[in-house]
């Protein structure tokens, strides 16, 4: 997968949990929406750590500076993607 | 705290530049129904909300707000990168441009700078949920009357997506509202408000 593939599954995991999340401020007890939030909550962990190995930090706090300030490398986001 | 992601919630990838697009678009960055507003809205409310869930719902949709703030400041800068002063002066956009270049500015599509007067913080509970209630509303029109003026599918998509979550946070916001008159007195939810009168020292 290319960096937009790669991406897209880390946004597409963190709207899961996103719009769960909501549903879960307001429904605190459903224990199905909790299941599947917990379930998701792998999902994006995974899909995070495969970005951040090929591409560099999603957050300045994942920085590996064995590599250099990564951070501030390759496209920000309201570049258009290439 | 907040911590930013370097990614949006929803990609926007412009590939045909449009500076007339921008002028109106830009009111969702910095107009009276635009995101910044809203965030600032629902971020100012929470703190004398003393329902639980309620503070919940306030901080998760104010945090989504800027994401969403981004994604419009994309859109903005998309449609006016490279942009030649022949295509500014074609798209009208000359009174823009000679106070802020290509820089993303938070202004309404009238070109009335942000104004914190259009976001409320009453510090009550049903008054402050049934802002936001009618602020999604307002937002959702607002992007109903931007789909009826773009025709290029990269402005499109992101702009439906912003126009879906208003529907959501006004969901959200409702049950909120619920949950605080589940807590109140159901024959007259207006006797008092909760966050003022529930204080300790006043029961």
């Amino acid at each position: 997968m290319n960096r937009n593939e790669m991406l897209r599954k880390v946004q597409e995991a963190d709207f899961v949990l996103y719009d769960t999340a909501l549903f879960l401020d307001t429904h605190p007890t459903c224990q199905a929406a909790l299941e599947f939030f917990n379930q998701y909550q792998k999902v994006y962990t995974e899909a995070v750590a495969d970005y951040e190995a090929q591409f560099g930090p999603l957050v300045a706090i994942d920085t590996d500076t064995s590599q250099g300030w990564t951070w501030v490398q390759g496209p920000w986001p309201w570049e258009t993607e290439a | 705290m907040w911590q930013y992601e370097k990614k949006l919630q929803f990609p926007v990838n412009i590939k045909n530049p449009n500076p007339a697009m921008a002028k109106f678009i830009i009111s969702q960055y910095g107009g009276p129904d635009g995101e910044i507003g809203a965030s600032l809205r629902y971020l100012s409310q929470r703190y004398s909300m003393p329902y639980r869930e309620a503070a919940g719902v306030l901080t998760d949709v104010g945090t989504e707000e800027l994401a969403h703030l981004e994604m419009v400041a994309t859109i903005v800068r998309q449609l006016t990168r490279n942009m030649t002063i022949e295509q500014v002066k074609e798209a009208g956009m000359e009174t823009y441009f000679v106070d802020h270049t290509g820089g993303v500015y938070a202004q309404a599509a009238a070109g009335f700078p942000f104004d914190a007067l259009c976001f409320a913080s009453k510090g009550d509970a049903i008054t402050d949920l049934v802002e936001d209630m009618a602020a999604e509303q307002k937002a959702r029109t607002t992007y109903d009357n931007i789909l009826r003026m773009v025709d290029d599918p990269d402005v499109i998509a992101p702009i439906r997506f912003l126009r879906e979550r208003e529907i959501v946070h006004f969901q959200r916001f409702g049950e909120a509202l619920r949950i605080v008159q589940d807590n109140l007195d159901s024959k007259n939810f207006y006797a008092i408000n909760p966050e003022f009168d529930l204080r300790p020292q006043n029961l």
